[in-house]
């Protein structure tokens, strides 16, 4: 008796488990926009940050979003841009040297209190040059990604990550060295040394 | 109130160490952020002397009479025996809904914002209830299995935040205050709720040994200061930016590219609260008489979700519900004071 007592509120608590389940809100995954990659860059004397999004075409598919700081950026891709959109799985972000000290400090301090982005989300700043290339060709964050890599096993200690260079301004009055790509002729990773 | 089974005492105590583990892995913002790791340290030393002293009623009934604080209170009170287990069962409700309540915060705030919580809360209890249904020797076994899984988690963490280690911003400074020692130490002496567990479920072990509890409460220290000494290394300033630093711990470890180790972080604390309510029931279990198991875990289970769903509503009750110096003056009413009290007028008659 006390087993089919058991077993019963077993029953009763698996379809409970399955109705209370909010699948209803699920999006499916052929249709999220999932978005790997951030540009910021000025067009137009604008800021424009632009989502790279995860595509089987052979072309990038970058979508502008103009705003002024990536918490804004990311609420307009959401509800105007790129309905489906996806941020969890952001890998990198790249800033215009020419921005840096207007959105970077503030972009960085809103991901650190985002539990949706990971503290290791790399940051770096690139040239105009680097963010058209994006654009244009797809293996290019590949490329960055390898570079970056070999970078950090450098001697010298260079910040890529958002965890390190939050860390940097705000426990620090030093400048302090980031991940800078140029795309003058070829690719490649240099530092650069900052203060935010 | 006969024990017809015994199981050894160290299974009793993995498993409470595994509840203790529970205390770091909801840590939010109960570390004051402007003390040092050092400083940390010397209130994790401090808070957990202070448990071990705690422990001291319980471990002596246990090595010396071996009795359990049920058997004691209905040996010598049985006039007012109900009435202490009606605080003991209080006490119970009150520490399940205090991790319950962290639980199923950390849950909406980290992992699914869209989930309801007292959805997440009936799921929890439901599955407690089944889990004391089955007893304490059944839970205790199960403990064993997820210590074991603990030890691969805290691998994975540790190991994976490794790389994340900064020792040039980051240093070995010592600074804090006097309210930071008091509020660190208090946060600290949290784990002595294992302390009340033992001293109602101690009567089901045998072939126990006091070292048994300090073993216990080292690792626990050991485990802790891994803990914090990853948090001010490795996530440094960027701590204080999200609440559940331990879940940001998680976060930023990789291993060989491998990451979402926030996923294991996630499965220890189902378990470690899933076991600490589990054990509660037992608890309850035990002070009703163990002959209405199903009616006793039923009665109680249903109270602690009508508490969760009145906590989650009105704040004022989810605030005493999870206030740590309350939980704390609770804890030592519970593990030490009135069992203290006991044991006193238990030898006074024994030596007259």
């Amino acid at each position: 008796m006390r087993k089919k007592i058991v077993a019963l509120l077993l029953c009763f608590i698996c379809c409970v488990s399955v109705l209370f389940s909010g699948c209803s809100e699920a999006r499916r995954i052929d249709t999220a926009a999932i978005a790997e990659n951030v540009t910021v860059d000025t067009v137009d004397g604008k800021t424009v940050y632009t989502f790279f999004l995860l595509s089987s075409e052979d072309k990038p598919c970058g979508i502008d979003v103009p705003a002024d700081s990536f918490e804004e950026a990311c609420a307009l891709a959401e509800n105007r841009y790129i309905p489906n959109i996806s941020i969890a799985r952001i890998d990198m972000i790249m800033i215009n040297e020419e921005l840096y000290k207007d959105v970077m400090k503030s972009d960085i301090e809103y991901i650190s209190t985002q539990p949706v982005y990971s503290p290791n989300l790399k940051v770096t700043l690139c040239d105009s040059n680097t963010v058209k290339r994006m654009k244009e060709e797809k293996r290019v964050p590949e490329i960055i990604d390898n570079e970056l890599m070999l970078t950090e096993n450098s001697t010298e200690k260079v910040n890529t990550t958002c965890l390190s260079i939050f860390n940097s301004f705000s426990e620090s009055n030093d400048d302090f060295s980031v991940a800078y790509i140029s795309a003058e002729k070829e690719l490649k990773i240099e530092t650069m040394k900052i203060r935010l | 109130m006969q024990i017809n089974f015994k199981f050894p005492s160290n299974r009793l105590l993995l498993s409470l160490f595994f509840c203790g583990s529970a205390v770091i892995l909801l840590q939010n913002y109960n570390i004051s952020d402007n003390t040092s790791f050092l400083f940390n340290l010397i209130c994790l030393v401090v808070g957990l002397v202070l448990c071990c002293i705690v422990f001291i009623p319980s471990m002596v009934l246990k090595r010396k009479y071996n009795l359990d604080f049920v058997m004691l209170t209905r040996r010598k009170t049985p006039r007012v025996y109900y009435l202490i287990m009606a605080f003991y069962s209080a006490y119970a409700v009150y520490t399940a809904e205090y991790f319950l309540l962290r639980y199923t915060d950390m849950f909406h705030d980290k992992y699914f914002s869209d989930a309801g919580v007292n959805v997440i809360a009936f799921i929890m209890i439901a599955i407690c209830f089944y889990g004391a249904c089955r007893g304490v020797n059944i839970i205790t076994r199960f403990g064993i299995i997820l210590s074991a899984f603990a030890l691969l988690c805290y691998i994975l963490i540790f190991s994976g935040g490794v790389q994340s280690l900064d020792f040039e911003l980051h240093h070995f400074d010592f600074s804090g205050s006097a309210i930071g020692f008091i509020s660190n130490t208090t946060f600290f002496l949290t784990p002595s709720f294992i302390a009340v567990i033992f001293a109602i479920l101690s009567g089901y072990s045998e072939n126990f040994k006091s070292r048994q509890i300090f073993v216990t409460l080292i690792s626990l220290a050991v485990e802790f200061a891994a803990f914090l000494f990853f948090v001010s290394f490795a996530l440094g300033a960027y701590a204080d930016s999200q609440s559940y630093q331990t879940f940001l711990m998680s976060k930023i470890s990789q291993i060989s590219g491998l990451s979402g180790i926030e996923s294991f972080y996630f499965a220890l604390t189902t378990l470690s609260v899933f076991m600490i309510i589990t054990l509660l029931l037992c608890c309850i279990n035990r002070e009703m008489g163990e002959s209405k198991t199903i009616l006793n875990v039923s009665v109680f289970s249903i109270v602690i979700f009508v508490l969760h769903i009145c906590a989650s509503y009105l704040n004022s009750v989810g605030e005493i519900l999870t206030n740590p110096m309350l939980f704390n003056l609770f804890n030592i009413f519970a593990a030490f004071i009135i069992p203290g009290i006991y044991l006193l007028v238990f030898r006074r008659s024994e030596n007259a």
